[in-house]
């Protein structure tokens, strides 16, 4: 006998429907009225003595349950299942993540950035350090995944091209694959640049802007004061024919709807709407470096707030809603022993965040790796089973207990380290039910015309 | 029951969805990365 899930998520709708999510799957489905009624027979059903005998639409709906594992065997541990992928991520030797910045230099000045003064190019030396480094992992590896960052990495093109080459040559002899992505301001993402770069197999390049021109051009000016908008936005409309474009809009209290409506219909009139998929990021005061912009950002559930009012805007646009609450095994590279950040010096870090603070360090790369290093426990400890709250939570799957950084650097507790989803799912399961059924309305329509 | 996410899609669709909110810009923490289950 099936039992009910305890991460389902149920909640009426428009129209007479009901939204239907479960956070362990990730699956989100549409109950009518009549559904919903044969559902709340079978939730008693099933937590009933196991005796109870079902009508054949029971039966039926039961099936889709256990589909969308809204109903799972009475004998599945889900929290002690996901306990058990969690503890397979951490410990995975067969992939190895690296985010690698070959120069921590930037053509751009953002006013928030706390790497704006860094400078830094990665030698050679460090170079030949980086391929030994794979090199060694490269018989264990089914999987090595890149991400190019910086400083701006497109000023190292040259070492992107070279790393690349020998990743490749490596994926070739020992049989394993090879992915790439990058963060780029996209100034210089030039067509040139953009056939370099797919042959450097990068399938995703997130550029963020930051609302429309006149509010990013003061935002994010390149270092000699002039702007960068409408560059950007020329490059955008080549690349993204070419590669994945992520547009990030980095979200404070200085934006209203009025701005980000202004930039839905630059990215518009740019022909980018089918092209990019646009979504909102929080500033935070990671580190001290940033105590600066502190008032001017937001706290979660305020961030929360905000970010369903931009992404109705974006539905509303006829943008398709990209950011969805699908489950994960881990939070982020410090939770996982095979993954890396490396600044151009080879120093190894456990979070973007702190890139370029060698005090932050977990060593460097021309030496062993040092899992005993306090930079490295600091945030790998962080365990959501540790949690009592996140133990509980019926959203842990999408979260995995939330950023260690913000609950060990910066000592937040409680809600304060939750993401989004904890004060917004609701609206936000909305909103991607929306986007969902126009995209199915459409492809529907599409093969009705074929 | 309609699915507008169906689980055996999500593989597809959060590696895709993963590439698109995955990456970070400073000051910034938004990473996704790990295994889908």
């Amino acid at each position: 006998m099936p039992k009910i899930s305890r991460f389902n998520h149920i909640q009426p709708w428009r129209d007479g429907l009901y939204i239907a999510y479960n956070a362990f799957s990730g699956a989100v489905a549409l109950m009518t009225e009549d559904n919903y009624a044969t559902y709340q027979r079978v939730v008693e059903k099933m937590a009933g003595n196991g005796t109870a005998s079902y009508t054949p639409e029971e039966t039926e709906l039961a099936k889709q349950m256990e589909f969308g594992r809204f109903a799972i065997r009475d004998d599945f541990d889900e929290r002690e299942a996901l306990h058990f992928h969690h503890n397979i991520s951490r410990y995975d030797r067969t992939t190895l993540g690296l985010t690698i910045a070959p120069t921590m230099a930037c053509n751009m000045a953002c006013h928030y950035c706390y790497e704006a003064s860094k400078t830094g190019r990665m030698s050679p030396d460090m170079i030949e350090h980086i391929i030994r480094f794979v090199e060694k992992r490269a018989p264990a590896l089914s999987a090595l995944s890149v991400s190019w960052y910086g400083g701006e990495p497109l000023l190292a093109m040259d070492i992107i091209d070279d790393l690349t080459q020998s990743f490749l040559d490596m994926a070739t002899e020992y049989k394993f694959t090879y992915s790439a992505t990058m963060v780029s301001n996209g100034y210089l993402l030039t067509p040139e640049i953009v056939d370099r770069l797919v042959k450097a197999k990068v399938e995703m390049i997130q550029v963020t802007i930051d609302g429309p021109a006149k509010s990013h051009n003061a935002k994010r000016p390149l270092k000699n004061g002039q702007p960068s908008f409408e560059t950007i936005i020329k490059n955008l409309t080549h690349a993204s024919q070419k590669i994945g474009m992520g547009v990030r809009v980095n979200v404070d209290k200085s934006f209203d709807n009025a701005m980000i409506a202004e930039l839905l219909d630059e990215l518009i009139a740019a022909g980018l709407k089918d092209r990019v998929g646009v979504y909102f990021g929080q500033i935070e005061p990671s580190v001290q470096a940033c105590a600066n912009i502190s008032e001017t950002c937001y706290e979660t559930s305020e961030f929360s707030k905000t970010e369903i009012e931009y992404y109705r805007l974006l539905l509303d646009k006829g943008f398709r809603i990209d950011r969805i609450p699908a489950p994960v095994a881990t939070y982020c590279m410090a939770q996982i022993v095979n993954s890396f950040m490396i600044d151009p010096d080879g120093y190894l870090y456990k979070c973007f965040n702190h890139v370029g603070d060698k005090s932050l360090a977990m060593g460097n790369i021309k030496n062993e790796v040092d899992f005993q290093d306090k930079n490295f426990l600091r945030l790998f400890r962080a365990d959501p089973f540790d949690d009592p709250t996140c133990r509980e939570c019926d959203l842990l799957p999408i979260c995995m207990g939330g950023c260690p950084s913000r609950r060990v650097d910066r000592e937040k507790e409680g809600e304060q380290v939750c993401e989004t989803w904890r004060h917004n799912l609701q609206p936000m399961l909305e909103i991607i039910a929306r986007s969902r059924q126009r995209q199915m309305q459409q492809k529907a329509s599409a093969a009705a015309k074929e | 029951m309609i699915f507008l996410i169906d689980p055996n899609d999500l593989t597809t669709l959060q590696a895709c969805t993963r590439k698109c909110v995955a990456l970070i810009v400073p000051c910034l923490v938004k990473p996704l990365y790990g295994i889908i289950i």
